[in-house]
């Protein structure tokens, strides 16, 4: 992908990894932004996906609804 | 066939059957099971660790206790080997890491305990992707896993170890650990049998975390029947676990006998079927044909909002590891392998609400399961849309042309099971035209893993895929 189509550049990886307190060296930030460009792209699909369906909560039933965790 | 290779042919019922009646002397298995690992392991890598002596002693042990009348059941003096996250106490349990590889558990985890209660023999530890971060096996510390059926193609990951060893005979059974496709993948790979268990059935304590809300752990046996016959041992609630269910474990061996008549199989319209590999497609439409034969009543449901699937379990399984690693991350990262590393350094970066957003698709997803899995017993797809790739590969070209980061291809009917957290079974069903092995999916209802056992062992039954075996 062209850089000019991208979200995510190499100062957006730099700023992000500082808010992370995370050491970032200059060398990695390139392979970084390419990589997280696509995979928030991808994920900021699912958030567009999600909006029609704000009913919807995060806690994942992984169970039956007549089981419970804690019987011991 | 040399001697060896004639003993390590048994799988676990059958070894555990001939153990229990005195014609088969677990010390005679463990020493051919060593043989075998030294004379064909060396092409396939996948142990980072064999327990030769310790084998030999808890055979010994196993032999003098059974001679004594104290059977502990199926699995008691039958070879199991472990994934190298699975705890051990007093071995080292590096899951696949540098950072990890001088960690050594005062404890066992609790499955480890379980099949060690259940009389199993451990004889080694397992390779696999790095921290189970990834899907081919190809470890920058231990070396690249290599599949049997071809030494040049991967056998898939994260338990790409535990898929080479079952299918090459260098052991009864294997457990593997699966929290976006890592049981079900390197069983499809390797020609394999390996189901990964409801979320909460089977106890994560003990065992290196990749993903809280994904991982779960389960057998890897070249029969369905054998995975049964293992996930009985280590299933069930542990106090230590709080994510495991009080739920009743089965033997399974009532299911395994229901056979196909009657059983309700569904499709899943324009999804199951499309944009497979050639040898992929016929071999799971003949798998289908097959279940119809025995008497399944197989149909076509239609299910929506699938798309967003791969990218929901892609940000679940990038931010949760993210935090599981952020100190070390911080403090030693030269001791990543590159992929593991980036990924990390990725995950550091999302923001919270694509997080939540992932985890809401789940809900989502699990309501629209749970309607369909009304109505029948299983969902039948792929494992995987093609066969194994060659070693080394990093991106998968499709059947549509399409080239995606091998990570994304494997997950498009992986993907499923963990983020509805439902059980699933990968089934070998067949062979593409160059020799590499395909598997079939069955997704089931939650904690009704014996139903799949029952479809998978039925269809096993009239089929002779799971005899086959690599030339090593």
């Amino acid at each position: 992908m062209a850089d000019a189509e991208r979200t995510v550049d190499e100062a957006m990886v730099e700023q992000l990894a500082r808010l992370a307190e995370l050491e970032l060296a200059p060398e990695r930030r390139p392979a970084i932004a390419e990589q997280l460009d696509g995979l928030l792209r991808e994920a900021n699909a699912v958030n567009r996906f999600m909006d029609a369906r704000r009913d919807v909560g995060p806690g994942v039933r992984y169970h039956h609804p007549d089981v419970r965790d804690d019987e011991s | 066939m040399s001697v060896a290779a004639d003993l390590t042919e048994l799988g676990l019922r059958e070894a555990g059957e001939q153990i229990a009646g005195g014609a088969l002397s677990p010390v005679e298995l463990v020493e051919a099971t060593l043989r075998r690992i030294e004379e064909v392991d060396p092409q396939l890598g996948s142990y980072i660790h064999v327990s030769g002596e310790q084998a030999l002693a808890a055979a010994r042990a196993a032999e003098a206790s059974i001679a004594a009348g104290y059977h502990l059941g199926p699995l008691h003096g039958t070879t199991i080997a472990l994934k190298d996250l699975v705890g051990v106490r007093g071995e080292v349990s590096s899951a696949g890491s540098k950072v990890l590889q001088d960690f050594v558990p005062a404890e066992d985890a609790t499955i480890a305990a379980r099949l060690r209660a259940a009389g199993a023999i451990f004889v080694g530890r397992l390779n696999m992707h790095e921290f189970a971060y990834g899907v081919t096996t190809n470890n920058p510390h231990y070396g690249a896993a290599r599949n049997p059926w071809d030494t040049g193609r991967t056998p898939g990951g994260s338990s790409g170890g535990s898929g080479a060893a079952v299918a090459a005979r260098l052991c009864c059974g294997a457990i593997g650990t699966d929290t976006g496709c890592s049981i079900r993948l390197p069983a499809a790979f390797n020609g394999i049998a390996g189901i990964r268990p409801t979320i909460g059935r089977v106890s994560n304590h003990g065992i290196t975390p990749l993903a809280w809300t994904l991982d779960t752990a389960g057998p890897m046996c070249r029969t369905v029947e054998d995975c049964a016959l293992m996930l009985a041992a280590i299933a069930g609630f542990d106090a230590k676990d709080r994510q495991t269910a009080n739920v009743p474990v089965p033997t399974y061996r009532d299911d395994l006998e229901r056979g196909l008549e009657g059983v309700r199989i569904a499709l899943i319209e324009d999804f199951t079927l499309t944009d497979l590999q050639a040898g992929v497609a016929s071999a799971v439409e003949a798998a289908i044909h097959e279940l119809e034969a025995g008497g399944a009543q197989v149909r076509e449901v239609p299910m929506t909002d699938l798309e967003p699937s791969i990218s929901a379990l892609l940000t679940v399984d990038i931010a949760e590891p993210a935090a599981y690693h952020a100190a070390w991350l911080r403090e030693r990262p030269q001791d990543y392998g590159d992929d593991v590393r980036a990924l990390l350094e990725v995950g550091e970066l999302y923001l919270a609400t694509h997080y939540i957003q992932a985890q809401r698709y789940r809900t989502l997803l699990r309501d629209q399961f749970d309607d369909v899995l009304r109505d029948v017993d299983a969902i039948l797809t792929p494992t995987v849309p093609f066969t194994a790739p060659p070693v080394g590969a990093t991106d998968v070209t499709l059947e549509s042309g399409e080239t995606l980061d091998i990570v994304a291809a494997v997950m498009r009917y992986n993907a499923l099971p963990p983020l509805v957290g439902l059980p699933a079974l990968s089934v070998p069903c067949g062979f593409s035209d160059d020799g590499l092995p395909v598997g079939m999916q069955l997704i089931g209802r939650a904690f009704d893993e014996g139903t799949l056992f029952r479809i998978g062992h039925g269809y096993q039954r009239e089929t002779a895929w799971h005899l086959m075996a690599p030339s090593l």
